[in-house]
């Protein structure tokens, strides 16, 4: 193989990879799935779906009881977006407004790290009444409630608070929310990170807010399959249910001073 | 001595007798001790295995000390005798079934219970005596024939105390017969209404309530097989049988299933029990079928199961569906939801798979519920605009040591499970009073009869919590309180 031929085989590769799969971006007009905007440009540009890939497996991780509950309110956000008219429904209604979402916890993590309470939902736009609860013994109970309703028609998104999710566990979900059309999420406390099927992985950091008390977070891009890592300092307006991008880190930059110290 | 066995019986051990007496009679006989308790737990068991051919089974009530009594069990086995060929056919099934679980089995049956019961203890008497080799077609009492039938046996076939019997023998009346021809007055002055009764419950005069050990239910299936099943395949293929059977009678009654119960009857006597419910009246096998799946999988087949059957003991309306023509998979999104929260229910249990509801409620813990997932609409129509509320709340609220700059002002620092937290950002109070006109609080937390006061608190680190102070830091015309006492109820995003 000639020097000057590599770029050529590489994009064949590259193109071939695309077309096995699913998740990659497609070939025509660049993005095949539906996907869920975040309205930034600058997270959506980062994004080569242009957005949050739907019927994905998506992880979010957040450390610490306070990261855990940011972790939970980005994942909110998001979830609250579903149906809204917010997201990009290019291929069809996915995310159909009486679809319904779950949330599968853990009992003996419930003292930890409390429960998602329904109140606090409607800060971030999600409908409380059309959110499903389970309780699992265990994280097999979990991951295998979250299969289950990735099989289900009318299931519009499943999250999942599980910490013992491998690469098969992973590539299971993914498979199955990829056959389903269904977007999952596992929200998970940070530690060991092992390698994931997941298409995205971000990390949710609070930060303080500028004497507002509103959600800031550092939303650091850690995994995603087909683009780069990144993060950006973002903060979630309750008033428009809207990320606002405060600024934008380079990956790898330090962060900047912050407010309050 | 209890209970002697036919073959100590044979040789001169009559019941009652003292057990040194018995062993002088016979010196290795094997005495265990009796276990009345036991062997009336060992009857309801049967009772229940007899469940496999008829759904009305009672053990006999051992209350009473009768002359042969205790050890039976009720079975109406109206309408189901021709399942198994017949009466007499049915009768020698269960004595051979019966006999190959261990057991000395008679079978006495008439339009009375208590001509069966004599038939059944009684009946070979009249029989010995005519030097007959007859089955147990012979303990079956014709229609109309349960004079006839009870006419040559003893007085002990009524159902009579002891005394009674004695006292009958003293007159010289040792058959039934010779009572049915005496004036009933003096038998009655004599000893009491008992003959009577039980003469009038005998001939079908009287009605002799027997209470079942299962209420009879109308929503019942059974599969028989002609070789016991010892295969989970074999198992799953006679439930998809009777599930395809059940959904049928369900569909002409208009009915749905919330509860199934499956009863497998294990050829060794042993009755193993699975049970579904759905969160909607369904009847759709396949469906039922993938609800029992995971149950299934912890029955053991044993030595091999010789009956099945289902029962639906709670059922509910469920109109007619439309089916689609052209395919099952076209079903609507909300029987899919159904099926699903059906299969999350049976593994993590009903109550762990809940809908969010708000209530209109200003205490944290009750603006949120949870409701059965297909629960009708949100109770509160219009939840109260509360101020921001946090994504996670504390199932209870934990305590924190918490330092204040003023003493009714919030906290500058805390200590939360052990990590110290200083306070960047503040904003409150928030005060939530007591709901007062609830006059008991659905649960006893000690915060719950105080005043709260509500911060939300942001660390430096950037976590955001919400605390409260308990009760008011100084009433009117009162000290201060001391110490203050905070608590952590919850996370904000």
């Amino acid at each position: 193989m000639t020097g000057h031929r590599r770029p050529a085989v590489i994009e064949q590769l590259r193109a071939r990879i695309a077309a096995i799969d699913k998740t990659g971006p497609g070939e025509e007009e660049g993005y095949g799935r539906p996907v869920l905007a975040f309205g930034q440009p600058v997270i959506d540009a980062a994004l080569p779906w242009s957005g949050l890939p739907l019927g994905c497996l998506h992880e979010i991780v957040g450390q610490g009881t306070g990261g855990f509950a940011s972790a939970s309110g980005f994942t909110c956000a998001l979830l609250g977006r579903f149906g809204s008219g917010a997201g990009d429904h290019r291929a069809g209604d996915p995310t159909a407004t009486r679809a319904m979402v779950l949330w599968c916890l853990r009992t003996h993590e419930m003292r930890e790290h409390g429960v998602p309470y329904a109140p606090g939902f409607a800060a971030f736009g999600l409908d409380p009444v059309r959110t499903v609860i389970t309780r699992g013994r265990n994280d097999t109970d979990v991951l295998w409630a979250m299969e289950e309703s990735l099989r289900t028609p009318g299931v519009a998104a499943v999250v999942g608070e599980a910490d013992d999710v491998d690469f098969t566990h992973s590539r299971r979900l993914q498979l199955a929310a990829e056959a389903g059309g269904v977007t999952a999420f596992i929200l998970r406390r940070g530690g060991d990170m092992p390698a994931t099927a997941a298409v995205t992985r971000w990390r949710v950091v609070p930060v303080p807010g500028v004497g507002t008390g509103r959600s800031r977070w550092r939303l650091e891009l850690q995994r995603c399959r087909g683009g780069a890592p990144n993060e950006w300092l973002v903060e979630w307006d309750d008033e428009t249910d809207d990320f606002t991008v405060v600024s934008e880190f380079r990956h790898g930059t330090p962060e900047p001073q912050r407010a309050y110290a | 001595m209890a209970a002697p066995s036919s073959a100590a019986e044979a040789g001169g051990i009559p019941p009652g007798l003292p057990l040194t007496d018995a062993r002088a009679r016979i010196p290795n006989l094997k005495a265990f001790p009796a276990d009345p308790v036991g062997d009336a737990r060992a009857l309801v068991r049967l009772a229940e295995w007899c469940g496999a051919y008829t759904p009305w089974t009672a053990p006999e009530d051992t209350g009473e000390a009768l002359e042969g009594g205790g050890a039976g069990i009720w079975l109406d086995v109206t309408g189901c005798a021709h399942l198994f060929g017949g009466e007499a056919k049915l009768g020698r099934v269960l004595t051979v079934r019966m006999r190959r679980l261990g057991f000395t089995a008679r079978v006495g049956l008439a339009e009375t219970p208590g001509a069966a019961w004599a038939v059944a203890r009684f009946g070979d008497v009249e029989r010995k005596r005519k030097g007959s080799r007859q089955d147990e077609a012979g303990r079956i009492v014709p229609p109309g024939g349960v004079r006839t039938a009870l006419t040559p046996l003893p007085v002990m076939a009524l159902r009579l105390p002891a005394d009674v019997v004695e006292g009958l023998d003293g007159l010289g009346l040792r058959r039934v017969g010779d009572l049915l021809n005496v004036p009933r007055g003096p038998l009655t002055a004599r000893f009491g209404e008992v003959i009577t009764r039980r003469l009038d419950q005998a001939l079908g005069h009287a009605f002799e309530p027997i209470s079942p050990r299962l209420e009879t239910l109308p929503m019942r299936v059974r599969v028989m097989p002609a070789e016991p099943l010892g295969q989970h395949t074999d198992i799953a293929v006679g439930l998809g049988r009777l599930l395809r059977q059940l959904e049928g009678r369900l569909r002409r009654k208009h009915l749905g299933a919330r509860k199934l119960m499956l009863n497998l009857y294990h050829v060794d006597g042993e009755v193993r029990r699975a049970s579904i419910g759905t969160s909607r009246p369904a009847r759709d096998s396949d469906h039922l079928f993938r609800l029992f799946a995971e149950r299934l999988e912890g029955l053991d087949p044993g030595f091999g199961i010789e009956a099945m059957v289902l029962t639906a003991p709670v059922t509910e309306p469920l109109s007619a569906e439309q089916i689609p023509l052209a395919s099952r998979r076209l079903r609507t999104a909300p029987a899919d939801l159904g099926a699903f929260v059906d299969r999350l229910q049976n593994r993590l249990g009903a109550g762990n798979v809940m809908r969010f509801d708000l209530r209109e409620s200003h205490i944290p813990e009750r603006a949120a519920a949870t409701v059965p997932v297909f629960h009708g609409g949100s109770s509160a129509s219009s939840a109260p605009a509360t101020c921001r509320r946090p994504v996670r709340l504390l199932p209870r609220p934990e305590n924190i040591e918490a330092t204040a700059m003023v003493p009714d002002g919030p906290p500058a620092m805390f200590r939360w499970r052990r990590v110290l937290y200083r306070t960047a950002w503040a904003e409150g109070p928030e005060r939530i009073a007591p709901e007062w006109w609830l006059k008991v609080a659905p649960w006893n937390a000690p915060w719950d009869l105080e005043t709260r006061d509500y911060y939300r608190l942001e660390a430096v680190d950037g976590a955001r919590f919400w605390v409260f102070r308990e009760g008011l830091y100084r009433m009117a015309g009162e000290a201060p309180r001391d110490p203050l006492l905070w608590y952590l109820h919850g996370l904000f995003a």
